[in-house]
């Protein structure tokens, strides 16, 4: 036990409680863009908030050995799009067992009239219909209200490839929302 | 469509929040798997410490089961095997002594008697099947099991009182005079 606490304290690993604070930092930046990554796959609030939940949960168990612990938003968001997916698909084989044909779930806002929950309904679908590629940075350059060079961060890719596949995605939406 | 509508459908799609309690619904979560995490960590370090004491015995049972190694006396020194004396020894030789390694048949016994005895005997139960060393594995678990380690709650910073250092009287009022 002795040789393990000195090795600890040789290895310069910071407190617990450091890094829990540093960690409970993390959450209060980074809440709302995981659970809005997971809602841009998902269309449904409960669903996104556990798979945002999940994210976190697996960001906590990796958060101290994690070297560039400044890149936490960019692995969270990488993190949290994977576990969206997984989920997506998964609810769609289990819909398809049931033999329930359904389209992915939207939770149109009560508060919105009809028509603008139309109009939402019908831009889900045509983001749905983008290439993997194509959708997740249509997704975050709508959470990050078009800040390329965010979203660039984000992706880990450079600003220019960011500008290319917006501009094809934004295409593609047009033709599919004619 | 144009540009600044699609952007702007797509940013307004995407305004929406987590709930309230979404935040500490995470907390929860983390501080949940950390429990469990924690209470599997004390009990594997207590299956292993078994598992040793298990391998121990097994390896003393092999130990005492192997035949006891005879030991070879000393060769004996046979006279007429020595050197050829130069013509400076006296004509009549003088007989070497035979010397006899004392006869070791177990090696030396550096523990209390009964204790040996009592663990010759625990060994024996092993042997012959009296004793189960997997029984008391099971009894080790049983009896670690409702342990539980807490983690030690260090005292914030702020909660110790500053230590106050009063100045040192001054040289001249001891001495009476200048330095």
């Amino acid at each position: 036990m002795q040789e393990f606490s000195s090795w600890l304290t040789e290895a310069n690993l910071p407190m617990v409680e450091d890094l829990d604070r540093e960690f409970e930092a993390r959450l209060a930046e980074s809440s709302t863009l995981a659970f809005r990554v997971a809602y841009g796959v998902l269309r449904h609030r409960e669903d996104a908030e556990d798979v945002a939940q999940e994210a976190f949960a697996k960001a906590y168990r990796s958060f101290r050995t994690m070297r560039e612990r400044d890149r936490f938003r960019s692995w969270l968001v990488r993190i949290t799009w994977r576990l969206a997916i997984n989920r997506y698909r998964s609810n769609k084989r289990r819909l398809a067992r049931e033999q329930v044909r359904r389209e992915v779930r939207f939770q149109p806002n009560a508060a919105d009239s009809v028509a603008v929950n139309e109009r939402h309904a019908r831009l889900w679908k045509a983001i749905d219909a983008l290439p993997e590629k194509l959708r997740i940075v249509t997704v975050l350059a709508g959470i990050e209200e078009h800040d390329l060079r965010e979203v660039a961060l984000l992706l880990d890719i450079p600003e220019g490839t960011v500008k290319s596949r917006l501009f094809l995605a934004r295409q593609r939406l047009k033709e599919l929302l004619r | 469509m144009n540009d600044d509508q699609l952007k702007h459908d797509i940013e307004e799609v995407l305004s929406i929040d987590p709930s309230p309690e979404f935040a500490a619904r995470v907390r929860t979560r983390i501080a949940a798997n950390k429990q469990c995490s924690r209470t599997s960590a004390s009990r594997v370090r207590w299956s292993l410490a078994g598992a040793t004491l298990t391998a121990a015995a097994v390896m003393l049972v092999a130990v005492v089961s192997e035949p006891a190694e005879t030991v070879m006396p000393y060769p004996v020194s046979i006279a007429g095997a020595e050197p050829k004396v130069e013509e400076e020894l006296p004509a009549t030789p003088v007989p070497q002594p035979i010397r006899k390694a004392p006869k070791v048949s177990e090696p030396e016994v550096l523990i209390n008697p009964r204790d040996a005895a009592a663990f010759r005997k625990f060994v024996e139960g092993i042997q012959e099947h009296r004793i189960d060393v997997s029984q008391l594995i099971e009894l080790q678990r049983r009896a670690t099991e409702s342990l539980t380690i807490e983690d030690i709650a260090l005292m914030p910073l702020d909660a110790l009182e500053p230590i106050v250092i009063e100045p040192l009287p001054s040289v001249r009022r001891i001495e009476g005079g200048s330095l």
